[in-house]
């Protein structure tokens, strides 16, 4: 009796118009397949926004807001966009990179700010094995100029919780 | 729903373009210099139909192509000669088009380390980037005889190549240090030193007017104009996310340039100095070629991420490496005119007239690569290479029986450890790990690192899937420094993915 209906009187007032919802329906969900393909994955300016400095400088020596262009791209990925140490890669390496905002570390000595400025652009120009620490870390010398690795030093100085103070 | 829009496309694609456009129509031939594979490839365009393939080397970079110096924005090509250098042998590859076949290989100096390379207009002089290196040089193209510049600054990576209409200057980026090096020809010196008008400058291209050098600024987001006469960057035009290379049409009226995270191309009117139009691309374009008529674009998508994923192929029966692919897109209306999977890593897909090759040894065309196909890279000679699941395991050189062991974990965008030290004599065995669980500010889950060791063993490249450790075992026969770099393009720092192997 059923079938008898939907293939019988049912068929145009109520098939149909299902049919045409669901048609509809698809299309739609088409097109919006189609128009979320057609976004930049990321903009000019939401790349840019990534490198933006937000802070203030705290030494003299290099441009922080320089230091934060270069660290966004290539020290995030291990030490995290914001240097907290938990970049998408820390989770597979060992020992785990550095925390850079931790300015008083978790024994006495060990803290950001008891690295001298000298040590830090040593630790970025020679990398871990060049310090004797990890070997995870890379030896940035020969890929980031001498200025560049000033400014991610004038950067770091500018993240550590507590500030650092000049010495 | 995105496979359903896919079969609509491909069913499309198969049905009404392909028989439309036939091989034997294509009015042009693309030439490539491929990375990976140590191809040259020429393409009937626009079918995309592979017409020959030459191995010519490891890991090759360019093509310049004779009568043009830089593709058509620089002259019409003449059809007789290609030449492109190979990065990890330190060799320009000179074709002879017309037969079809390596004509010569000429040297650079060792670990040069090239990346691109440009010709003058009257075709006697190369001029080459050495990335690696941190080197410029002038090649005789007749003698091979070279010249080197070695640049003042350390570190420097000459990235790109470009000669001034005019043929007077040679335009290089230096990637590391942000500036553009003027360089004469004659003399061979380093005439001006221009900061680049941001970070990163990767590609450099002139207009055809000779008015403009149109730089590409990697990590600034931007396309530069430097004015050829004052010698200074007079505009900077914000485009699309972490842009790698541009091309310029015939009439100098359109520049377009590829932004490899952001997966577009960006359309700049060069009059007017700003973006007019956007072309979504599939995926993560980096090279790219215009049709000398200018009805084409051409776009090298470095990965096929939900594209063409069954012509896979296997790595040590562990990993895959998806093929790359070709994008042409209609300048007419912006709409994808065909998209094809291919072998190696494309670089800088030229077109000359199909009319001007005399010859040139084609076959029928065919796809550029098919279902069940094998890894597509060069013999190695003297040096033996097994692959195997990626196993965690403290990065580093250990002592082993004869020689050592050395860990070295590859992910991005870094190779840890980045200086390994050996003793010449020694038997190494290499254990290359991709460790990524993904790529850095991108989606694409096949992301394939690289690597080789340049002027090193015959050759050491292989390539490196996710979760795929790759052996090599060799005599460490020479002493010196040597670079070892990502010879895949893995993402927006893969130009710093690179090491010292340090032989004492």
């Amino acid at each position: 009796m059923k079938k008898n209906l939907l293939t019988g009187p049912l068929l145009f007032p109520v098939l149909f118009p299902v049919l045409f919802l669901f048609l509809g329906l698809f299309v739609i969900g088409m097109a919006g397949e189609a128009m979320a393909a057609e976004k930049e994955f990321m903009t000019a300016d939401q790349f840019i926004a990534l490198q933006e400095f937000k802070g203030a400088p705290i030494i003299k020596k290099g441009d922080p807001a320089h230091g934060r262009k270069i660290y966004a791209v290539f020290c995030t990925p291990c030490h995290g966009m914001q240097g907290d140490g938990k970049g998408q890669l820390s989770t597979l390496l060992d020992p785990k990179p550095r925390n850079h905002i931790d300015g008083k570390g978790t024994r006495p000595g060990d803290g950001m700010n008891d690295r001298t400025d000298d040590q830090l652009f040593a630790a970025i120009t020679k990398g871990g094995q060049g310090i004797k620490k990890s070997v995870n870390m890379p030896a940035w010398g020969h890929v980031i100029s001498e200025e560049n690795r000033w400014n991610i030093v004038a950067y770091m100085r500018t993240i550590a919780v507590p500030a650092y103070v000049p010495k | 729903m995105r496979k359903c829009l896919s079969c609509l496309f491909s069913f499309l694609l198969v049905g009404f373009v392909s028989p439309a456009v036939s091989q034997s129509a294509d009015p042009w031939i693309g030439y490539t210099a491929s990375g990976y594979n140590g191809k040259i490839q020429a393409f009937g365009l626009p079918s995309l139909k592979l017409l020959k393939e030459i191995p010519a080397g490891i890991d090759l970079h360019g093509p310049v192509l004779s009568g043009a110096p830089k593709g058509n924005s620089n002259g019409i090509p003449d059809g007789k000669l290609l030449y492109a250098v190979d990065k990890a042998t330190n060799k320009v590859v000179v074709v002879d088009l017309a037969a079809g076949k390596i004509s010569k290989k000429m040297d650079l100096p060792d670990k040069f380390g090239p990346n691109s390379l440009a010709l003058t207009p009257d075709g006697k002089a190369l001029c080459v980037a050495g990335e690696l290196s941190g080197q410029i040089a002038k090649m005789d193209t007749a003698s091979g005889k070279v010249d080197v510049i070695k640049l003042p600054s350390k570190p420097a990576s000459p990235v790109d190549a470009a000669i001034t209409k005019d043929g007077k200057y040679c335009l290089v980026s230096d990637y590391t240090n942000s500036v553009i090096l003027v360089v004469t020809l004659n003399p061979f010196a380093v005439d001006k030193t221009i900061p680049s008008g941001g970070d990163g400058p990767h590609g450099i291209v002139i207009t055809p007017d000779n008015k403009f050098a149109l730089i590409t600024n990697k990590f600034s987001a931007n396309l530069a104009f430097l004015d050829l006469v004052g010698m200074k960057i007079v505009k900077t035009v914000k485009t699309g996310a972490v842009p790698i290379h541009t091309v310029i049409d015939s009439k100098g009226q359109f520049a377009y340039q590829s932004a490899f995270l952001g997966n577009v191309v960006k359309k700049v009117d060069i009059a007017k100095q700003q973006v007019v139009d956007t072309f979504f691309v599939n995926s993560r374009p980096g090279h790219l070629g215009i049709s000398p008529d200018d009805k084409f674009l051409v776009v090298l998508n470095k990965y096929s991420t939900g594209l063409f994923e069954e012509m896979k192929a296997s790595v040590g029966e562990v990993g895959v490496v998806n093929p790359t692919n070709i994008q042409l897109i209609d300048l007419a209306n912006g709409k994808t005119l065909t998209q094809k999977p291919v072998a190696g890593e494309p670089f800088g897909l030229i077109m000359v007239a199909a009319s001007s090759i005399k010859g040139g040894g084609f076959g029928a065309g065919q796809d550029a690569v098919s279902k069940g196909r094998k890894l597509d890279l060069p013999e190695k000679q003297g040096v033996k290479l097994t692959y195997g699941p990626a196993k965690p395991h403290k990065a580093g050189v250990f002592d082993a029986a004869g020689g050592s062991e050395v860990y070295l974990n590859a992910f991005s965008h870094q190779f840890a450890p980045n200086e390994v030290y050996l003793f010449k004599g020694d038997t190494v065995k290499l254990i290359l790990q991709n460790i990524d669980e993904k790529g850095n500010l991108i989606d694409n889950a096949d992301v394939v690192h690289g690597f080789a060791i340049n002027g090193y063993s015959d050759q050491t490249q292989v390539l490196l899937p996710r979760g795929v450790a790759a052996t090599l075992e060799f005599k460490v026969d020479k002493s010196g420094t040597f670079d070892y770099y990502c010879s895949n393009w893995c993402g927006l720092a893969h130009m710093e993915m690179r090491g010292k192997f340090i032989v004492e």
